[in-house]
């Protein structure tokens, strides 16, 4: 057998392996072993009565200005500073990581954007109540700070 | 298999040379795309970097340093032109494990995306399709078709989970999940990606498009039916012809109007099924 021959063997091993995944993925619970075919990606679509939420860190300025840090790709690309943000927001309902840990980590994000080394970076939760609802006339949302403490 | 034309293996074979080149110049670009990011996350806390999966564990526990990266995306840029030349599986495997590692470094924040996953399946699957002057046109013609399916399973395997995800809720429909035909899901899909991808502006036109009635569930049900059929553009030229377009759009939908920026896939695409015999053909004529 020549060795180009063996493509279609990479192509079930890979198919092969992907089911095993998807079959440990239902019974374990476990997220490991992926070769390459792991493709459930939107197959629900947005939840449309369902609140919609996106997290962004907030600068707080030494004059008590409060800033919210935009993702337009100032200091950090936009996936990147999207995905840091609801990394922290994992953070900050992960009871095993500590009140210093989190807020070291707001701080990054923070420092990241702006390198405004004066001023304080706080990280927020911003609620739309329904997710079909949002348009251009209804950008409203409500606010909440993910601030951690001794209770949580 | 009876749906394989073997009158278009000589056409597959002259179109893999083409495809075994270009496929390392974009992957040169691309490795020099990740270099750049390195180059931009240098400047940020390097506590910021959380690996997801156990490759990423294992290699990439912490931010690389400067002499570990380099090394590697060096590696890996001498080793996109190396193979165009000189042809063995090891540096082509060799290449592809450099790939699979900038990739996870590339997605070692805590979040996971498939954005370069087709890159890397074409190095994968392409790996043992080297052309020597003793090859049987007809085998390798078959496995190029099965590095094609390769490539394309994993739109298959997406278009399947979503027609049957479309069926399980016609049989038990589930109040706590929405479906694609609803008549706001795609507009509300846009929407919502656009407040986390970008800003809170959102232009007016991207959202009055929205409105016009049906053509998003048809629209949708459509690509997501070309998802499902991938497969079989790898084996008929004239099938690739509507199907890998109908994927490209799919993607560039998503660029502008969702801000999800698959541009290794989109390139790969482009590379793999572009038909070339079309432009070849004339010039010989």
């Amino acid at each position: 057998m020549k060795p180009y021959q063996y493509t279609k063997y990479l192509v079930i091993f890979s198919l092969f392996m992907s089911v095993c995944s998807f079959v440990a993925n239902k019974l374990y619970d476990t997220k490991e072993l992926y070769p390459f075919y792991w493709w459930q990606l939107f197959h629900y679509a947005p939840r449309l009565d369902a609140p919609f939420t996106v997290y962004r860190v907030y600068e707080i300025t030494p004059k008590n200005d409060t800033i919210r840090l935009l993702n337009d790709g100032t200091g950090i690309d936009n996936i990147l500073y999207n995905n840091l943000c609801s990394v922290a927001a994992n953070k900050f309902a992960d009871e095993n990581v500590s009140i210093d840990d989190y807020e070291k980590r707001v701080r990054a994000i923070g420092l990241g954007k702006t390198k405004h080394e004066t001023s304080r970076f706080i990280l927020v939760e911003e609620n739309y109540p329904e997710a079909g609802k949002i348009d251009n006339q209804n950008i409203n949302f409500q606010k909440k700070i993910l601030k951690k403490d001794a209770t949580n | 298999m009876l749906l394989i034309k073997s009158s278009e293996n000589d056409i597959y074979v002259e179109n893999y040379k083409k495809v075994d080149v270009l496929l390392r110049i974009i992957t040169f670009f691309w490795i020099s795309s990740i270099i750049a990011k390195y180059v931009e996350r240098s400047k940020l806390d390097k506590l910021l970097t959380e690996p997801v999966n156990w490759f990423q564990k294992v290699f990439i526990a912490e931010f690389p340093s400067p002499t570990y990266f380099y090394s590697i995306a060096i590696l890996g840029l001498i080793l996109c032109i190396y193979t165009i030349f000189y042809k063995n599986i090891i540096t082509r495997f060799l290449l592809f494990l450099v790939l699979l590692w900038l990739n996870a470094y590339q997605w070692g924040n805590g979040v996971l995306s498939h954005s370069s996953y087709l890159l890397f399946l074409a190095h994968f699957f392409s790996m043992f399709l080297i052309i020597k002057k003793d090859i049987d046109i007809h085998a390798f013609a078959k496995q190029i078709r099965y590095f094609q399916i390769g490539i394309l399973m994993t739109y298959s395997l997406a278009g399947f989970w979503k027609f049957f995800n479309l069926f399980k809720n016609i049989i038990s429909p589930n109040p706590d999940q929405s479906q694609w035909y609803e008549a706001l899901s795609v507009r509300t899909n846009a929407i919502t990606n656009l407040l986390v991808k970008s800003e809170n502006h959102i232009p007016e036109w991207k959202i009055i498009i929205y409105d016009i009635p049906y053509f998003w569930q048809i629209s949708t049900y459509t690509i997501f039916f070309f998802q499902l059929i991938a497969i079989f553009a790898a084996l008929r030229l004239k099938w690739s012809y509507i199907i890998i377009p109908a994927i490209i759009s799919f993607h560039v939908y998503n660029t502008i109007f969702i801000e999800t920026f698959f541009y290794p896939a989109i390139f790969t695409l482009i590379v793999v099924f572009f038909p070339y015999q079309l432009f070849y053909k004339k010039q010989n004529a």
